[in-house]
């Protein structure tokens, strides 16, 4: 779409923009083009890629078997449970 | 096309300054203008550039114009309390009447509210068409034709006095 513009717009068009601060081209090239740690995406898949192999080796190493006398052990010991019924008996009304 | 470090350099001279008034336009801080331009190159840094591209200024101008509107809306309250400094938008001229001219012309704009001003902007320093403003600014076209009259008009409304003493 164009229409014809007057002189009034020429003269508004014929107005030069200010140019920017020469420092500028330098500064912000140079950040534009600083290389970039790895990408959020590459980051957590390297860590994926972990844990899958830890998880791995976690499950076809093979777990040794308790000792007989850890399995039939108390849970607690009779100076524990000593304790422990003594203050039930206080609890009770 | 990625832009290379040479391309990104010639970007920059080509459009670099109006894209930053574009913005400072805008967000009316220059920090923050700088700050939004820095963005867009980075981002240029990082896209490849459509093969097809018939106006690069209007391209950026369409980034650059997300980038404000984010800004916007992460900073409302600032871009409020901003809004009493009309932007060095011209060039100084060497001669006092057009200087004179330029800086109302500045004064002016700052009047206009937003929308229109940033389509005045981008008609008549950015030379883009309407198809352009209204692809970048993501409006109907007929909304970008009829916020631009608005501005033209206004802004011959508050020239009329010193653009009528300057061309008799």
């Amino acid at each position: 779409m164009k229409t014809p513009p007057d002189a009034f717009e020429h003269d508004l068009e014929r107005l030069a923009l200010r140019e920017l601060p020469p420092h500028w081209r330098q500064e912000i090239l140079a950040r534009a083009q600083k290389p970039r740690i790895a990408p959020p995406r590459a980051l957590a898949f390297v860590l994926a890629a972990a844990w899958l192999v830890i998880f791995t080796l976690h499950a076809l190493t093979p777990t040794p078997e308790k000792p007989p006398q850890a399995q039939n052990a108390p849970v607690f010991a009779p100076s524990s449970l000593f304790a422990l019924n003594h203050h039930l008996d206080l609890l009770q009304p | 096309m990625m832009p290379r470090s040479s391309q990104l350099e010639r970007l920059y001279d080509t459009h670099a300054a109006g894209v930053f008034h574009y913005l400072h336009g805008i967000v009316r801080s220059e920090a923050d203008a700088k700050d939004l331009l820095q963005e867009l190159f980075i981002k240029l840094s990082r896209l490849t550039l459509p093969a097809d591209l018939d106006n690069e200024r209007a391209y950026l101008l369409r980034i650059a114009h997300r980038l404000a509107i984010d800004w916007l809306r992460r900073h409302a309250s600032r871009e409020k309390a901003e809004q009493s400094h009309p932007q060095a938008l011209f060039a100084p001229q060497d001669d006092p009447d057009a200087d004179r001219f330029a800086r109302r012309v500045e004064a002016a704009l700052h009047e206009l509210p937003p929308e229109q001003r940033s389509i005045a902007e981008m008609k008549l320093w950015h030379g883009l068409t309407f198809e352009q403003i209204a692809g970048a600014q993501q409006i109907p076209l007929n909304t970008a034709a009829s916020r631009y009259r608005y501005a033209l008009e206004k802004l011959r409304g508050l020239l009329k006095p010193l653009y009528d003493e300057l061309k008799p």
